[in-house]
């Protein structure tokens, strides 16, 4: 009885079994993806400092400062801080407002004035920053008038959040008097050993009075 | 009165047919019986060795040893590959996380992983096939009745059994 080999269908076995495998490979699109802490990206694509976005190398953009949003500058003082005027109860004082740290050292004061007391159940400041987790984090402080730490901004961030940012919120009871908000980079925040110590953020105050 | 049927044509139809069945009956038993003093002969497999055996198994057993590592290895690369892969173009909202970069380093590895244990299965297979055709004993003749009789004699209680064969 003669038996032979069936090359054919070895062959055709292995091309299944290579075919199979087709879907074991991870296929990350370029721009899918937010950047991770420190311009985390999939090895074959860089973060868009701009967009904060892993992109393919070819579109990614080193960072610049948002169009407007060193118009403050400088306002590193307290002396030369952006003054929003008073509060008026219940109202918002700043709306999404866009700044930009952009170099090792940069602080970036608002100065704002509670004149008088707010009736209300709870009248209280709120701030709130948001930037981008790509880049070096920021730090947001409310400081009295003479330049003390009253509160210092925790992560308030939505479970879900899907814009690849972090945001930090302050929410104080404040009496009247001036104030000071200052945002800076976090000290000793992880920065890329300084690549990327720059960020780009919008702040929003407001003062509900519940 | 019932009319009964005519019996005399049906015995004479059965009486021709037994008359011809014995009348070529010798001729059919002679052509019969005449083969019947020759030897016989009829191809068999040979038995393949227990060493043989055992070598065939255990390759085969390889096979599907590293089929069966290369399998789960290949549905762990798969979700892991789900989990991180996206479609240019539709944005996920998510960050790149070091979770995500450890997922999508673990569906590499574990592809490595899967294609060196396909491989490896695919050539114990390989080898259990050729492993199964060089130990091939091939067949053999057997031919039987060239033997003498012989008489077998067994003791028994009181007596003895006699026996012996006959061909014919």
């Amino acid at each position: 009885m003669a038996r032979r080999a069936h090359p054919p269908a070895a062959a055709a076995a292995a091309a299944l079994a290579l075919a199979a495998l087709v879907g074991c490979s991870p296929d990350i699109g370029n721009g899918t993806y937010f950047c991770g802490p420190e311009r985390l990206c999939p090895p074959d694509q860089e973060c868009n400092d701009n967009t904060y976005t892993c992109e393919s190398p070819r579109l990614a953009e080193r960072f610049e400062c948002p169009a407007g949003s060193t118009a403050a500058e400088p306002d590193d003082t307290a002396a030369e801080a952006l003054d929003v005027g008073a509060i008026t109860c219940g109202a918002v004082l700043v709306e999404d407002r866009r700044g930009c740290i952009g170099e090792v050292g940069d602080v970036d004061l608002i100065a704002f004035e509670l004149v008088g007391a707010c009736v209300g159940d709870r009248p209280h400041m709120e701030a709130a920053v948001r930037f981008p987790i790509a880049l070096v984090p920021l730090r947001l402080e409310l400081l009295d008038e003479e330049g003390a730490v009253i509160d210092v901004a925790e992560v308030c961030t939505v479970s879900g959040d899907a814009t690849g940012t972090e945001r930090l919120c302050i929410d104080a009871a404040i009496e009247p008097g001036r104030y000071l908000l200052r945002v800076q980079a976090e000290p000793d925040g992880p920065d890329c050993d300084g690549d990327c110590h720059h960020n780009q953020y919008t702040i929003e105050v407001t003062y509900p009075l519940a | 009165m019932r009319a009964m049927p005519a019996k005399g044509p049906r015995l004479v139809a059965i009486a021709l047919a037994v008359g011809c069945a014995l009348a070529s009956a010798p001729a059919r038993a002679q052509d019969y019986f005449a083969g019947a003093g020759e030897p016989i002969s009829f191809e068999v497999d040979r038995p393949r060795s227990r060493s043989d055996k055992i070598l065939i198994a255990s390759l085969f057993g390889g096979s599907v040893l590293f089929a069966g590592v290369g399998l789960l290895f290949h549905l762990d690369s798969r979700d892991k590959s789900d989990a991180v892969s996206t479609s240019a173009g539709k944005h996920t909202g998510k960050v790149y996380t070091v979770d995500l970069d450890d997922a999508r380093r673990g569906a590499l590895r574990s592809r490595n992983v899967t294609i060196a244990s396909y491989a490896v299965s695919g050539g114990f297979l390989v080898g259990t096939f050729i492993a199964y055709l060089i130990t091939d004993p091939g067949r053999e003749r057997i031919t039987v009745g060239e033997e003498p009789a012989r008489l077998s004699v067994q003791p028994t209680a009181g007596g003895a059994l006699v026996g012996t064969w006959w061909r014919f």
